[in-house]
């Protein structure tokens, strides 16, 4: 028996040391694991505004609710379902019966986790808890909140791939979309790291006050879109889109000196018939731009002096063909006869633009082709946003060319160019040669220390072509618009003046059933550029029309005359006439005297 | 030491009330912002304006600057 006790408190001896010497330490480890953590502080994503400072992403919070049916009474749940269902119907839209029926199952098979509703905004998650039942909390109501912070778009729809997100894959890579992907570095920021202890309630407490590694918020990213233009650029194209059942379409507002970008819309075309942000075609889709190429072709011609604004061609009744096979035809059958360069570019003639060029370059197409590179247009723009798409200019010595390609290309064909790149010559063009890369970026900032990094003007080229030849083809972009037999003369205003160039691209044209691409680009006002600003149509509907000028050329009026009537025209007064005139019309109008002082009081204290 | 480590557990819960709260404004400032960006929109405007038989201006402002 002694012995018997004392063999126990052997063993439990040797038990005791055994726990506290030999597996105390991984006990410690464990009892600290569960009681204390590292835990990492998320950083707050910074912001994305618009130019004038408006929000256009921010992170919020979401809120989901559940229904904990075990915790109800049912006395209580019977007391209160019908009423519930009728606030719950009215809030969240569906109808009575169905969050009757939710609950009423919900409470029969006793679940404690019932989703009710999910993406509630604050002010919906704070109606709800007033609600029946729920206003009586977790334990007696059932009810249930969580949150989860997502972002949020005051915007909406407008201008949503531009902004784009970013989306964390499980290898820990990102899908980066629009700006929210392209600067995902610096609106992301870095989280912190800090050691807590567990206390009552669930709650975690600081082991010190400290961080063992300080979260850095993201910083605010300022964008150079405009609201206003964002809003009037997509309604203008949604109509257009719509009006002519179009499959997808993009249109993008620069402003000329600064390559600042205004608004982007981009809206693809869903089965219903609803258009909405699909892709960014304007930075992504490289096409055959037809037609509004005519002047990258002409403004080489002009450097290389071959061609002169003088210089006559013939159309050739409006068809050419070249090896007996590939015919290119004009607009219009049987063509213009022989007319000048200018009114071939004006008129858009196909036939006339391939003769000239053609004619010229056929012994030395690499010519031709170099000077096209030189200018900027084999290159890609290098946005920051990913997804560029590749221009393509093919050239003499490289595979896929061919005895077409020089007459192809003198209209637009066969070389690919986004629409992106397409408006960065034009706006270069309208910059006086000058060629500013694309911006979508005033400033990057961080929110609290308010250190700001702005970002640049970035010249891609001092100069595309001389001085002359801009001279030349601005004027010729002008005579589209205004020259009656110009193609774009529907859009022509004689109060504002706008230059540019139409674009009506086949699609599918090795089979039967061809395709268009409807396009406008250009700038104005003409004389003084302030923005350029390019339209295009992807697949209208043929019944519906199909031509740059009646599809694309209308959208590109809408902006600028909006655009137009909202900068203010500037005229300088003196002081003595604006004295004068405000004291005659103080004059005819009694009983005023006193103001009249008061006017030349503030002029003096200016 | 034991009363002040309650008064901290006490602070972190404050903190946390505090943080709820926080976002629960920033929330709340994000959708009366939502909904004040939209009412301000051109169109949106030029619609409800529409009906009263106001259309908008299709001449610039003028800007006099006095020298």
């Amino acid at each position: 028996m002694v012995v018997g006790l004392f063999l126990l408190g052997l063993v439990i001896g040797y038990k005791i040391i055994h726990i506290q010497f030999v597996e105390g330490d991984s006990f410690k480890l464990l009892a600290e694991k569960t009681t204390i953590q590292n835990f990492e502080i998320q950083p707050i994503r910074g912001n994305i505004y618009a130019q004038d400072g408006s929000l256009l992403a921010t992170s919020v919070p979401r809120y989901i609710i559940h229904f904990d049916a075990a915790t109800v009474s049912t006395s209580r749940f019977e007391n209160h379902v019908d009423a519930l269902s009728d606030s719950l119907s009215q809030l969240l839209g569906k109808s009575v019966n169905y969050y009757y029926n939710t609950l009423v199952d919900a409470h029969k098979k006793q679940h404690r986790y019932r989703r009710i509703a999910k993406d509630l905004t604050y002010g919906q998650m704070t109606r709800l808890r007033t609600f029946p039942l729920f206003r009586l909390g977790g334990v007696r109501g059932g009810l249930v909140v969580e949150r989860k912070t997502v972002r949020e778009k005051p915007l909406g729809k407008i201008a949503e791939r531009t902004i784009g997100y970013e989306q964390e894959q499980p290898n820990g890579s990102y899908v980066r979309v629009g700006l929210e992907g392209a600067f995902g570095d610096q609106l992301r920021g870095i989280p912190g790291l800090q050691l807590r202890q567990r206390i009552a309630n669930g709650q975690w407490k600081p082991l010190s006050d400290s961080y063992l590694q300080e979260p850095q918020d993201g910083y605010d990213v300022q964008t150079t879109l405009d609201v206003n233009i964002q809003d009037i650029t997509h309604h203008a194209l949604l109509e257009a889109l719509e009006n002519f059942e179009a499959d997808h379409g993009t249109a993008v507002v620069m402003e000329t000196e600064t390559g600042a970008i205004r608004a982007v819309a981009n809206l693809g075309r869903t089965e219903e018939g609803k258009y909405y942000e699909k892709l960014n075609y304007a930075i992504g889709e490289s096409h055959e731009p037809g037609s509004t190429f005519k002047l990258m072709a002409l403004v080489a011609a002009f450097e290389d002096q071959v061609v002169d604004t003088t210089s006559v061609f013939d159309t050739q009744n409006g068809e050419l063909t070249f090896y007996s096979k590939y015919k290119v035809r004009d607009s219009r059958k049987g063509g213009y006869g022989k007319i000048p360069i200018t009114e071939i570019f004006e008129r858009s003639s196909n036939t006339g633009m391939v003769q000239a060029i053609y004619d010229q370059y056929k012994s030395k197409p690499e010519q031709f082709v170099n000077r096209l590179m030189n200018m900027g247009l084999s290159e890609p723009l290098g946005l920051p946003i990913v997804g560029e798409g590749k221009p393509l200019i093919p050239h003499p010595d490289k595979k896929g060319w061919s005895g077409i390609s020089l007459p192809w290309m003198a209209y637009g064909y066969g070389v690919l160019l986004t629409p992106m790149q397409t408006l960065t010559f034009y706006n270069a063009i309208a910059n006086d040669g000058v060629m500013v890369k694309p911006r979508f970026i005033e400033r990057t900032q961080d929110a609290r220390s308010k250190m700001k990094r702005k970002s640049d003007v970035e010249i891609i080229s001092a100069s595309v072509c001389s001085k002359e030849t801009i001279g030349k083809v601005k004027s010729l972009l002008k005579g589209v618009v205004e020259k009656p037999w110009g193609t774009a003369h529907n859009i022509y205003d004689p109060n504002f003046a706008i230059a540019g160039k139409t674009g009506t691209c086949q699609l599918d044209y090795n089979t039967d059933e061809v395709q268009y691409v409807a396009s406008f680009v250009g700038y104005f006002p003409s004389d003084r550029p302030k923005y350029s600003c390019i339209v295009v149509v992807h697949r209208p509907n043929k019944e519906k029309g199909y031509f740059g000028s009646t599809v694309a050329a209308p959208v590109f009026q809408k902006i600028a005359h909006k655009l137009y009537s909202s900068i203010p025209v500037e005229t300088k007064l003196s002081r003595e006439r604006y004295l004068e005139i405000t004291q005659r019309k103080m004059e005819t109008s009694k009983g005023v005297v006193d103001a009249k002082v008061d006017v030349t009081k503030t002029q003096n204290k200016s | 030491m034991i009363a002040s480590s309650h008064n901290i557990d006490q602070k972190v819960m404050e903190i946390s009330a505090l943080n709820t709260e926080i976002q629960e404004l920033k929330s709340q400032f994000a959708e009366t912002r939502t909904k004040a960006m939209y009412m301000r929109l051109e169109t949106e405007v030029k619609t409800k304006l529409s009906e009263r038989g106001f259309v908008s201006s299709v001449t610039p402002p003028t800007k006099i600057i006095i020298e």
